[in-house]
């Protein structure tokens, strides 16, 4: 399915107030790749308010166009979001380090964002070029970093299950998820008779409370 | 006192107590085992505090180093700054030491305190040559003491030199009998010897006689080096576990003391695919290269391996299993060391912010321009020669001149980032030299009478040219020591700027636009001479600044429709003749890896048909004869009597075979292999044959081919169509392969 569908599908569908209704805090959803769909969305949602926005990219997977799909549904402007949204791509763990712990902080001072996304960070922690307990010390120090820096603003972590391949990295996003202050499981559900198979994505919320929503997903 | 100079090449460095051993092979191909002292140093700097507590910590190592106060020059401010050098008197405690300050680094709390380590995961060959500016294969003169330790070295041969010589080597070739198939997926076989033009198989004999019979011939004929088919994954590896259930000696060393050197395989996501990285089996003073698992000699022959080793200072059985861009960053590597460069070690600078409208401009790529789908006569090509290699040298693109501190008026062009006036960048003063040697080989190419010699220098320009290919490709490349993502950007932004230009004067003085792809142009104007499109490259290279060639008119050039859409062509897919009767395929079946060789041959042999003819006429006259070959390879397949070898399609696994849900080909094959307890991993290649593609049981539609027997048969339904296909490419929309012999 074509991550511009899943966000449209998405749109108005997804309680937005599970987010943008908090000061600050570390948001993590994990599970199932669909859940890239809401990096357009949440980005969307505060961009529509005249805020700045960055995005940290670790999977080279920013995708630009369910943005601008979005801002025409908004009734904005797409060129006012796009030039409101800010990304820097890190290879490397190394580069994810020097990104959260050095640049970032010129970032929020320049562009004061409100949200801060981080896609795939874990992507660079798998490359088995970095003896584990480098990437391992690497991540602990990030993790930590990252709860300091969203006490007063909203960071978003979104990270796929770990692929099979990740072995005893696959540690690294129960790491993330025993310090996050929320937690969304994002699942892609194919169900129904053989003749009328139905899309939905379900969401779970799985910290501070358990709650489900399942959202259908609109067929084009 | 020194007892005895000595000529000839160095062989192979590799680090003991104290310092290097060095194998060294003289004009006479005798063999002399050497001995350099040597104590690597790298570098650290940042915090003072910290630096103080951290070589306080190294210096009771009890490991004998010293560390000295020392001054090198920051690679992205050019600045000199203050760094502690730690020079490891023994080379054996170098990793050691090396591997307590990262330790240290990594426990430590505060994120600010960090420390910058320098030069310290260079290998210790690259370290040695580096530092005594010599290289693998460099011809010099050694000044020897009794005990076989250098007392001087005088160089005798430069990198950059394109007439050098190559140590009289002796070659043992090894490999299992029967097709190159590798041999964990297939049944036993003897092994295969080959040496002094004499083959000699090991065949029914224990064992224990196969590895007495292998010690014997290696003491007898004393291999240089041993040139194997699957000797990485699978010869050595077997040998040496058989010699060591036995208990018995395996001289494959020539350094008595030492064991085999071997490196686990891996496989590793990439850039959205996986790859699979096949284990490895080195030597001590005696090399062994497996030609399964080397790009370079696979693409280049040894002559590439031996010109990659030369100039990245890599040793030859290393530099045949690394990457080109492994070498490529060596040279950069060795660049920088010689100008007390600091070589930063693990790659930190991450991408600054850009907004995603700044992404979307500077993300763009090459430019392209769909080709007109169909057949076309008299097309003329122009090449732009190493296009990014010389935008990076022109424009002086390199990670530090990006974005300087200075130059903000030197703008690039559409995607605003600026480049320095002031200060020459390491990568463009590395490129510009490589570009210069490829076009002396190029030169001493088609100057060369005798065809071995030709031969020789294609292969080292061919090196080379995949040298400057993966240059630009390192500039976005993750790991790049020397690459930033920016830099990537000002290459193809200028790129587009340089295709645009030429676009433009092309059309301007007439010519009609076939096609364009990042760095070629194909156009037409009826009745252009070559002396013309000579003029016409001149004209743009002086534009465009960068030089741009004529590479020759095509007699007739097709471009066949897209799988996918039948109404389009597809960039970068299709076939032409030039005038001098060279053929130039791009995309199709011919060219692509996983086409059997039997279609493959099928097609080549077409083409060499059509390729007589010089214009439509001739292609429509002609067009019969391809049919009647066609009809001959179809009549082979039908015949049932095509070897298996042949029709063996070659496929990469994306995942291990237990992932596979769908009963795909590969799929089902890995599966096959799989029971039968073959173990494979992503990334890895396996070959099979269609049996049969329509069969109710999945097992039963491909097998693999290293088992498959004559109690199965081929597909001769699904061989024909996709010969069929490899046809249809030939077949132009509007002319008829059949019209001349009815009519
Ligand atoms: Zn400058």
């Amino acid at each position: 399915m074509e991550q511009q569908t899943l966000t449209e599908s998405l749109l108005g569908e997804f309680p937005r107030s599970l987010i943008t209704g908090e000061e600050g805090g570390l948001f993590l959803f994990y599970g199932d790749p669909a859940l890239f769909a809401l990096s357009p969305l949440l980005a969307g949602w505060r961009l529509e308010l005249g805020e700045r926005v960055l995005f940290l990219d670790g999977g080279n997977c920013f995708d630009p166009y369910p943005l601008v799909a979005l801002a025409k549904r908004m009734g904005r402007n797409p060129q006012s979001f796009l030039s409101a949204l800010f990304i820097s791509r890190a290879f490397t763990c190394h580069q994810m380090g020097s990104l959260i712990f050095n640049q970032l902080k010129t970032g929020i001072a320049v562009h004061r964002p409100r949200l801060v996304i981080l896609a795939s960070p874990l992507e660079t922690f798998y490359d088995e070029s970095v003896p584990f307990i480098e990437a391992k010390n690497l991540l602990l120090h990030l993790v930590a970093a990252l709860g300091q820096m969203a006490q007063d603003r909203i960071f978003v972590i979104l990270s796929p299950f770990p692929r099979k391949m990740a072995g005893r990295r696959a540690f690294f996003l129960s790491h993330i998820k025993h310090r996050a202050d929320k937690i969304f499981r994002i699942d892609h559900q194919i169900a129904g008779p053989e003749d009328s198979l139905q899309t939905s994505i379900r969401i779970s919320e799985e910290k501070p409370s358990s709650r489900t929503w399942v959202l259908p997903v609109l067929e084009q | 006192m020194t007892r005895k100079i000595l000529k000839g090449w160095i062989f192979d460095v590799y680090p003991v107590y104290g310092g290097m051993r060095l194998w060294f092979i003289d004009p006479s191909g005798q063999k002399h085992r050497l001995f350099d002292s040597f104590s690597p140093s790298f570098y650290v700097g940042g915090p003072s505090s910290q630096l103080k507590k951290t070589l306080s910590f190294i210096s009771r190592l009890n490991l004998p180093l010293r560390i000295k106060p020392s001054e090198g020059i920051e690679f992205y401010s050019g600045e000199t700054i203050p760094v502690a050098r730690v020079t490891v008197f023994n080379p054996l405690d170098y990793a050691k030491v090396v591997k307590w300050v990262i330790t240290l680094e990594n426990k430590k709390e505060n994120r600010s305190l960090t420390l910058n380590l320098y030069n310290c995961d260079l290998s210790l060959p690259q370290l040695y040559f580096f530092s005594k500016d010599l290289f693998p294969l460099a011809f010099c003169e050694i000044g020897v003491g009794d005990k076989g330790e250098i007392q001087k070295i005088e160089l005798m041969d430069l990198p950059w030199s394109t007439d050098y010589t190559i140590p009289p080597l002796s070659v043992m070739h090894l490999k299992m009998e029967g097709e190159s198939i590798h041999p964990d997926q297939c049944g036993p076989r003897p092994l295969e010897i080959e040496i002094e033009g004499t083959t000699h198989v090991i065949e029914g004999v224990s064992e224990r006689e196969t590895i007495e019979q292998f010690n014997s011939m290696l003491a007898r004929y004393d291999p240089d080096l041993i040139l194997s088919e699957w000797g990485d994954p699978c010869i050595l590896p077997q040998l040496i576990s058989s010699a060591e259930r036995l208990g018995l000696p395996l001289n494959l060393n020539r350094e008595p003391s030492r064991k085999v050197h071997s490196r686990k395989e891996q496989s590793y996501f990439s850039y959205g695919r996986i790859v699979h990285k096949a284990q490895a089996r080195l030597l001590f003073g005696r090399w062994h290269i497996d030609v399964c698992n080397s790009f370079l000699v696979s693409h280049t022959e040894l002559e590439g391996v031996f010109e990659f080793a030369r100039l990245s200072k890599i040793p030859v059985q290393q530099m045949a299993r690394t990457s080109t861009g492994t070498g490529i960053t060596s040279m950069q590597m060795d660049l920088a060391f010689q100008e007390n460069i600091l070589i930063p070690w693990r790659k930190r600078e991450p991408e600054g912010f850009k907004s995603a409208s700044q992404l979307l401009l500077s993300d763009k790529g090459g430019l392209t321009y769909t080709p007109k789908l169909g057949f076309h006569e008299e097309v003329g090509e122009l090449d732009f020669a190493s296009m990014y290699p010389s935008i990076m040298v022109k424009y002086n693109i390199s990670p530090e001149t990006i974005n300087c501190r200075c130059c903000f008026d030197n703008l690039v062009p559409e995607i605003g980032h600026h480049l320095c006036k002031k200060r020459k960048g390491l990568i463009p003063r590395f490129l510009k030299p490589l570009l210069d040697k490829r076009t002396q080989y190029k030169r001493l190419m088609k100057e060369a009478e005798d065809p071995e010699q030709k031969r020789i220098y294609d292969e080292r320009q061919s090196a080379l040219k995949w040298g400057l290919v993966t240059t630009f490709g390192y500039q976005g490349y993750k790991n790049a020591r020397f690459g930033k993502i920016e830099a990537h950007e000002a290459i193809t932004a200028y790129s587009r700027e340089k295709l645009l230009q030429a676009k433009s004067l092309v059309e301007a003085e007439g010519f009609e636009m076939i096609h364009a792809i990042v760095d070629s142009l194909m156009i037409r104007k009826w009745g252009t001479s070559e002396a013309a499109y000579e003029a016409l490259a001149l004209k743009i290279s002086a534009t465009c600044e960068i030089p741009i060639a004529f590479e020759g008119i095509f007699n007739w050039l097709h471009f066949p429709p897209s799988k996918s859409n039948p109404g389009l062509a597809t960039p970068g897919r299709y076939l032409g003749v030039y005038r001098s009767g060279k053929t130039k395929l791009r995309g199709i079946e011919a060219r692509r890896s996983d086409t059997p060789v039997f279609i493959k041959r099928a097609q080549l042999e077409m083409i060499e048909i059509l390729s007589a003819a010089r214009n439509r006429e001739a292609y429509q006259s002609i067009l019969p004869q391809v049919t009647d070959c066609f009809e001959r390879y179809r009549d082979k397949l039908r015949s049932g009597q095509v070897p298996f070898f042949d029709l063996a399609i070659s496929k990469a696994l994306s995942k291990a075979p237990s992932e596979y849900q769908k009963a795909s080909l590969i799929a089902i094959v890995a599966n096959e292999l799989a029971a039968r307890g073959v173990r494979l991993m992503p990334g890895q290649t396996i070959s099979y044959v269609i049996t049969e593609m329509k069969a109710r049981v999945p097992a039963d539609r491909a097998r693999a081919l290293g088992f498959i027997d004559g109690a199965w048969g081929y597909d001769v339904e699904k061989y024909e169509a996709l010969l069929s296909e490899a046809l249809e490419v030939l077949c132009p929309v509007g002319m008829s392969t059949h019209s001349v012999r009815v009519g």
